[in-house]
């Protein structure tokens, strides 16, 4: 689905992210879901009954399909966070993995 | 008289029995009745308040039930024995009870609560009709090999073999689609207004807003909302309601293959956090210092909790008689009512469907179950 | 460890309207705690004008951007403590009603150095703001990536500096939003594919009368709405439009694909790789049907309203619905609307007719404001009316199949609703029960309005009766571990001063 999404303007991206381990530069007035979109990512995650997809629908806060791992916190709105440097991002856990390491 | 003709008319025919209350208690006698040949007449109000069956947190739980009451902790047992009979005969589509038996666990989170639940469970087992139900003490050893997440801070515990969970959605739900589909049941969707005997027409008049239920015999089933009617029908419904406050977390993966009696986690894999114990009259709302309680507990419990997130919290009000035991009650005053209310709707599902359903139909409801009948309390009720 | 803190009033929502509150109450001397999910003010209307770089051209126009400017400076005043990027997680109302009754709210604030840190606000009032969403259109593969909200689009060209690009961009719905969206990409050079005019016809006579009198009525009342509305339509004009669309459907393996639907008789297909969808706007109610205030079903708007008075007070509470939240009525409104209700909070906590040289100056201020907003509704009610009996809700059946997904969190389909409704469960919450509809992370945002009025379409009944969806905290799925972070043992002092952060001011308190 790369190339949904265009950047408006010209100006340089300076702000310095990981998404899924990958260094990313993004743009100073992104939100990570911006971002992702822009990456070409359509869905930043499964969904939680396994069957039917989990998309950004609305991208301001209300659907709650943009979750993902944000800075090590599970099913952070990707929507709603705005990009910073050194942010970390991983895609792919509409589930969490309670695991053992608590 | 067994086997009426259903009444599908605007109420001319007379049901064999009318049963008030279509939630887990309701539903569940309305259904042993019908599959023993009454036609029934179940009424529904359809009222969100107060529902105690849509709160519920889902134990199939035996230890520790009637700890003096040898008769109440016999009869969680054969329910919890019955359950998964029970849940198969409510089929598996749209609403399964998700029933998982295999024994519970209640944890020790210190000596203390080791040390009370060593003397609680001595008491049950010294007595000259035991209740211990089976239940036996179990180290941090063999409660790690039982439930592999437990955290450090776990001492052991008690286990019950009898002990399971269920859905209680999924059990209400089922045990609807049953009903709406078996031909002897007409469910009534109203609030019953009032509840008159009278021997006319038909022995029991029950009116609502757009009309009339007649019935042969009638059922107080209906938690908080018997307590209006009884008192007509010669009744004694001396319930009161007890919040208790559940946390229902997001899907995590299997991680807990027991019921751990305040931790849970369902067969669609979401985590149930409990309980407290309130006083606080018709107040179903939640508090942070319960939560606090709730989480901090369930957290010490299984440590990997700390990373789940909680989807929602609410407050259910029980349905609970002075004793906390059963009130199972035929009127002596009017033949014909009778009264069943107790507050642990889902494990005594399965005897409600069974047993239960069987005493009412042969109107032998109060003979057979003599330790649930309100003349325990001592005074009677004043006749409406 | 919870940080508490006292203040006077709390604001949730910084779009216009909670802005316009704030400015009121900062001004009047009060300690306020605004609170808003978003990272930056502006709500949705003024969506990334604070963060837009300087450079870029603005979307909305320049004197929109001045506007949006000069009130975002309320959130920066002297005794505003702003809270950007922190999430609700509850609301409580303490203690006694009337006006010594205390509101606490319970919020996760933005993630810091030391994680997402939880609060408890008390305060003497408390400002809804919450503004309005989209109500979502129910078809099947509507949940595909790829198919969002016109909003959605909205809020990627406004914060984030998207716009969508190349073939198969289609707009499906109805609305002000979905032109000025259409008008907006044209003008950005997105060339979009099509526009799919999902309501039905307007063909009745007695319908097509009291549109053109609405019409008539909006005009006498505001004649700039024929130029604003004009300019709108006209953008759409080089676009392919399909008019009286039924049985639209997405489709697609992982992504959607292809539209597939039927105009004038004709079934058609289109490649599609983005489908941007709109049917009106709905308050958002979550905080207030959380407080368990009264709603009233709001015919026009087809959505539930919370029942205020004309300053937006909930009866005798300490509690104001400000802005769209409290019914859609459009961005200039809000602004005067949580300017009134500051003014009238203001006026609550101090007493009617206290005797104080600050509360005499609030009530000829308070006076001529409620007239310039009545002015200001009068002119601009009967266009919202207009606007309302013109893109009605579509009717649920239109689209939406059996199969098709009403409740996106839990993937409850409409045939596991009409189920449950012929299995017993006659309303709203019992449909909620017996399917798990509303149960899930959006905690009912996106299907609360669709299950009301498929339960009320099923049942013959109204909205009222059919029932809306009970809303209990958390507002937001939040970590067990955001509860318990630092958790110490009772008694200890809080963190950071040592003594309760009690942030009222004598002002409000009237002391002389």
């Amino acid at each position: 689905m790369s190339g949904v999404w265009r950047r408006l303007d010209g100006a340089a991206a300076s702000v310095d992210v990981t998404v899924d381990g990958r260094a990313v530069k993004a743009f100073a007035d992104e939100t990570v879901a911006t971002l992702l979109l822009r990456l070409g990512l359509d869905h930043f995650g499964p969904h939680p009954k396994g069957d039917a997809a989990l998309a950004p629908y609305c991208l301001m806060g209300t659907c709650f399909g943009c979750l993902c791992t944000i800075d090590d916190r599970p099913g952070s709105q990707a929507c709603l966070e705005p990009v910073i440097d050194g942010l970390e991002i991983v895609t792919g856990d509409g589930a969490p993995s309670a695991e053992a390491s608590a | 008289m067994i086997g009426g003709p259903l009444d599908t008319g605007t109420g001319d025919r007379v049901a064999d029995i009318a049963i008030v209350g279509a939630g887990l208690v309701g539903a569940a006698l309305a259904l042993g009745c019908a599959r023993r040949g009454a036609s029934v007449v179940l009424c529904d109000a359809g009222e969100d308040r107060f529902h105690a069956s849509a709160g519920n947190f889902g134990l199939v739980w035996v230890q520790g039930k009637g700890q003096s009451a040898p008769a109440y902790a016999r009869l969680s047992r054969r329910s919890a024995n019955g359950w998964a009979d029970f849940a198969r005969s409510l089929g598996d589509r749209h609403g399964a009870p998700d029933y998982a038996g295999g024994g519970g666990i209640k944890i020790a989170l210190s000596e203390a609560e080791l040390e009370s639940y060593t003397t609680a469970l001595a008491r049950m087992h010294n007595q000259p009709d035991p209740t211990d139900n089976d239940t036996r003490l179990i180290d941090a050893h063999e409660l790690r090999e039982l439930v592999p997440a437990v955290g450090p801070e776990a001492l052991g515990g008690t286990f019950c073999p009898h002990d399971g969970h269920a859905d209680p959605l999924g059990t209400l739900h089922a045990l609807h689609r049953a009903l709406a589909r078996h031909p002897r049941v007409r469910v009534v969707r109203a609030r019953i207004e009032r509840a008159v005997a009278d021997g006319r027409v038909a022995p029991f008049v029950l009116e609502h807003r757009e009309g009339r239920v007649r019935a042969s015999r009638v059922v107080l089933a209906a938690g908080h909302g018997a307590t209006a009617l009884a008192p007509g029908l010669g009744l004694d419904a001396r319930v009161r309601p007890q919040r208790g406050q559940i946390v229902v977390t997001e899907r995590v993966p299997p991680f807990l293959p027991l019921a751990c009696h305040s931790v849970r986690q369902s067969a669609d894999g979401t985590v149930l956090l409990g309980d407290s114990k309130e006083d606080v009259d018709f107040d179903d709302g939640t508090t942070p210092p319960a939560l606090h309680a709730i989480l901090s507990r369930a957290v010490r419990c299984f440590p990997r909790l700390a990373r789940v997130r909680v989807a929602r919290s609410w407050g259910a009000l029980r349905v609970l008689s002075p004793d906390g035991l059963p009130i199972y009650q035929d009127s002596t005053r009017v033949p014909g009512a009778s009264l069943v209310t107790c507050h642990s709707g889902v494990t005594l599902a399965a005897a409600h469907a069974g047993e239960v359903a069987d005493a009412i139909v042969d109107e032998r409801l109060g003979e057979r179950y003599p330790s649930f009948s309100p003349a325990r309390f001592g005074s009677s009720v004043a006749a409406a | 460890m919870t940080r508490r803190e006292v203040r006077d009033a709390v604001v949730v929502g910084a779009g216009p309207a909670g802005l316009a509150a704030t400015a009121v109450l900062a001004a009047q001397g009060l300690s306020v705690r605004l609170i808003d999910e978003q990272s930056a003010v502006g709500g949705q209307v003024w969506r990334g004008v604070i963060t837009r770089p300087a450079d870029a051209p603005p979307l909305s126009g320049a004197a929109e951007a001045r506007r949006a400017h000069a009130a975002a400076a309320a959130s920066r005043r002297a005794g505003v403590d702003h809270a950007a990027g922190a999430s609700v997680i509850d609301a409580r109302r303490s203690g006694i009603d009337g006006p010594d009754g205390a509101i606490e709210m319970t919020w996760l604030a933005a993630r810091d150095a030391g994680g997402r840190v939880m609060h408890d606000t008390r305060a003497r009032a408390l400002v809804i703001a919450t503004g309005a969403m989209e109500r979502p259109v129910l078809f099947p593969g509507a949940t595909l990536p790829g198919v969002m909200g016109v909003g959605a689009v909205q809020s990627a060209m406004k914060r984030g500096g998207l716009v969508p690009d190349g073939p198969g961009v289609v707009l499906a719905g109805h609305g002000p939003l979905l032109q000025l969206t259409l008008s907006q990409l044209r003008r950005l050079g997105t060339a979009v594919e099509a526009v799919l005019d999902l309501a039905p016809d307007v063909s009745v006579p007695g319908e097509r009368a009291a549109l053109a009198s609405d019409l008539a009525r909006a005009l006498r009342a505001d004649p700039a709405l024929l130029a604003r509305g004009a300019t709108l339509l006209a953008a759409g004009r080089r676009t392919r439009r399909y008019r009286c669309v039924h049985e639209l459907r997405a489709h697609g393996e992982r992504a959607i694909e292809r539209i597939s639907f039927v105009a004038t008789g004709v079934r058609r297909e289109l490649p599609c790789r983005l489908l941007a969808v709109h049917d009106g706007v709905v308050p958002n109610v979550q905080i207030t049907r959380l407080l368990r205030l009264e709603h009233r079903w709001q015919d026009g708007q087809q959505a539930f309203v919370p029942v205020t008075d004309a300053a937006g007070r909930v009866s005798e509470l300490p509690i104001w619905v400000a802005g769209d939240g409290g019914g859609i009525a459009g961005a200039p409104l809000a602004t005067l609307r949580g300017r009134l209700a500051g003014l009238d909070l203001v006026r609550a906590l101090r007493g009617v007719g206290a005797s104080t040289a600050s509360a005499s100056d609030t009530v000829p201020e308070l006076d001529a404001c409620e007239r310039r907003l009545h002015r200001a509704i009068d002119r601009r009610l009967p266009a919202r009316r207009f606007v309302d009996r013109v893109y009605p809700a579509l009717p649920i059946d239109r689209h939406a199949t059996p199969d098709t997904i009403v409740c996106r969190c839990e993937a409850v389909t409409l045939g596991a609703i009409d189920a449950a409704i012929a299995a017993g469960a006659l309303g709203a919450n019992r449909v909620k029960t017996f399917t798990r509809c509303g149960m899930g992370a959006c905690q009912g945002r996106l299907c609360a309005n669709a299950l009301t009025r498929i339960v009320a379409d099923r049942l013959g009944v109204a909205p009222d009766a059919a029932g809306a969806l009970r809303v209990r905290p958390p507002l937001v799925p939040t970590l067990i571990g955001d509860y318990l972070a630092g958790d110490r043992a009772v008694g200890e002092p809080l963190a950071g001063s040592g003594h309760a952060d009690t942030g009222t001011s004598p002002v409000a308190r009237g002391v002389a």
